[in-house]
């Protein structure tokens, strides 16, 4: 009922989700086994920050991923001024899509022929 | 009278005269409205499911408009009227629209506050997307195309107390227009040189002249348009950022008609031509551009709706790859049978299981934004104690969306890598790779709206008006995820089957 074959091999989400629960009941034994009396306060609940000192404002979303852009810097940049929120833009790529579609389709039939 | 005989027309017309009633009912009782628009959705849904119950048993349903009796499809030897066509995939696809529809008015009543002229748009809208996906003739679906986008544009501006509405729907008209004048000058081109408007009589003789060519380049690239597909979505963030959020959630059916309109045309029109390995990769091309480019763009937004809207984009760069890489071997019954079935069956099944964890992470985005009063994610913070229903909800379509086992989102994303990868591994790398961007995306979002310090202290759960929609949306995508098969066996399989089998398609009408 639940298995689903693809092109390649199988899906069986139940087998799956019996799988997650013997993990689950696993790690739950193995933290039965921690201390009771374990304070969740002090230093030991800081962030860890390399030595860095730990900035005072909590980190935004903005903040999140900054090397994945930095490294990509480019690729955004371009990304941007694609998207430069004027009609106008988006009537020019709608038309260059129909171009190179008709180029596409008249020198495809040449090629697939 | 028998109802069920016309049901295919009463689907249409009940929201379409429900809109209308709207101005009396307003006038009557201020509450009305409200009721009147669940109503004629709830019945509509009923019209529709029993529709889809003869569709997917393998029965395709024409409905001949002013025929003295509405099975008379081809008095003259051929087809002269308004045919509404119902197969298996129209099926699929209306289910989709009529119970997001549903779920997302009864999510706005508690937003609305007179909201005559919110619910008939909706209403409007309704016709429009169950049109789109029921017409069997080419002109009609430029005009369920036109209710729709005025319908759509008028709600994208519904929250007027800012410029950003008005300008998110003036491009949304715009580049919406032309993509139903490119439909229209299509159905001319065709109509000129066959006196033909009807699909089905179109795909027995077209002749795949010049002109055909010109005409299947337009539709193509006005779909691709309509449905968001890169480079023609920029009008995606605009529009599902700037509407409200059940408004967002039906703009997302409301894309995926025009998604069905493109597999339709492609497959049953142009399904032999000698030009269809161009049209394939042109449906592949866009795909892959969209799944990446709509998750790249998603990871790096601050707007919780725009990222949203953008990762709206990205999911239908998979729906895109699959039909291409069928449409590329449509006509290799080898490799149609070793993946070309499956990667259809992949596209379709997302289709479904987009539909469903698209439209719940807009309203948990809504009932966010309803709390917080900003979108900004910079400004979130929290929430997770204040709000642990909407965080579960939240949690469950980030999971699905990102292709996370058990939800339905990796159940039909198996399905895709597994038989693109047959067709091209690069491919199914790439469609892999968006996935994790997907889940990193989420994960920023989660934890930037539910973790960390609250921003609020007096903020409490929405009210259970709102919560049940998504609750009945999250338990859809859990059991969708654990029990694929049912849905495969019973919904997807025939779909799959109706766009393949043309003979079926064109059979019924002639």
């Amino acid at each position: 009922m639940a298995l689903i074959e693809s092109a390649a091999g199988v899906w069986d989400p139940l087998i799956w989700a019996v799988a997650v629960t013997i993990i689950v009941a696993f790690v739950l034994v193995i933290r039965s086994f921690g201390k009771s009396g374990f304070k969740n306060r002090g230093d030991k609940t800081k962030p860890f920050f390399s030595g860095d000192v730990v900035p005072e404002s909590p980190i935004k979303a903005g903040n999140l991923y900054w090397g994945f852009f930095e490294s990509l810097k480019g690729y955004y940049a371009f990304l941007e001024r694609l998207h430069s929120g004027l009609v106008n833009d988006y009537v020019y790529l709608f038309v260059l899509a129909i171009v190179v579609l008709l180029i596409a389709v008249f020198a495809g039939e040449l090629v697939w022929a | 009278m028998n109802l069920l005989a016309h049901a295919p027309a009463l689907a249409i017309a009940i929201p379409l005269l429900a809109a209308f009633a709207m101005p009396i009912a307003s006038r009557v009782c201020k509450r009305l409205p409200k009721a009147l628009s669940v109503a004629a959705l709830a019945f509509t849904e009923l019209l529709v499911l029993s529709l889809a119950a003869q569709a997917f048993s393998g029965k395709t349903i024409t409905y001949a408009l002013g025929a003295v009796s509405p099975d008379n499809v081809a008095a003259a030897g051929f087809p002269v009227r308004i045919i509404l066509e119902i197969d298996a995939l129209s099926a699929l696809f209306a289910i989709a629209s009529a119970t997001i529809a549903l779920l997302a008015i009864i999510y706005s009543i508690k937003f609305v506050k007179d909201g005559s002229k919110f619910f008939a748009a909706a209403l409007l809208m309704v016709a429009g997307m169950l049109g789109m996906v029921f017409t069997g003739d080419i002109f009609s679906l430029f005009v369920f195309i036109e209710l729709l986008t005025i319908s759509s544009a008028a709600l994208i501006a519904f929250y007027s107390g800012r410029g950003q509405p008005y300008e998110a729907a003036f491009k949304y008209l715009v580049v919406s227009s032309i993509a139903a004048l490119m439909i229209l000058l299509s159905a001319g081109l065709f109509y000129g040189q066959y006196n033909l408007l009807n699909l089905a009589a179109l795909a027995g003789v077209l002749k795949f002249t010049f002109l055909d060519k010109i005409a299947l380049v337009l539709l193509t690239a006005a779909l691709a348009m309509k449905c968001g597909a890169i480079p023609l979505h920029m009008w995606v963030s605009d529009a599902y950022g700037e509407a409200p959020a059940s408004v967002s959630a039906m703009l997302v059916v409301a894309s995926q008609a025009s998604l069905y309109a493109l597999f339709r045309i492609s497959f049953i029109l142009f399904g032999k031509a000698p030009l269809i390995e161009t049209i394939a990769w042109a449906l592949i091309v866009f795909g892959v551009l969209s799944m990446f480019v709509g998750v790249s763009m998603a990871i790096m937004q601050k707007d919780i709706k725009r990222l949203m809207a953008y990762h709206a984009v990205s999911q239908t760069g998979y729906m895109l790859l699959g039909a291409g890489v069928c449409l590329a071997v449509i006509n290799n019954p080898a490799a149609l049978t070793a993946f070309g079935i499956k990667a259809i069956e992949g596209s379709l099944f997302h289709v479904i299981n987009h539909t469903l964890y698209k439209s719940l992470l807009f309203l948990t985005a809504g009932a966010v934004i309803y709390r917080l009063g900003t979108r900004n994610l910079n400004e979130m913070g929290g929430l997770a104690k204040k709000m642990p229903w909407t965080a579960a909800f939240f949690v469950i379509g980030a999971l699905a969306i990102a292709g996370l086992p058990p939800f339905n989102g990796f159940a039909s994303k198996f399905l895709l890598y597994e038989s693109v990868f047959l067709f091209s591994p690069i491919l199914s790398a790439i469609a892999m790779l968006v996935s994790i961007m997907t889940l990193a995306s989420f994960v920023k979002v989660f934890y930037a709206v539910f973790l960390g310090n609250e921003v609020k202290t007096n903020v409490k759960e929405v009210p259970l008006i709102v919560l049940a929609p998504m609750a009945l949306i999250a338990i859809a995508i859990i059991l969708f995820g654990l029990f694929p098969e049912i849905v495969l066996e019973a919904i997807v399989k025939p779909a799959a089957g109706a766009l393949l089998n043309q003979t079926a398609y064109t059979g019924s009408v002639l």
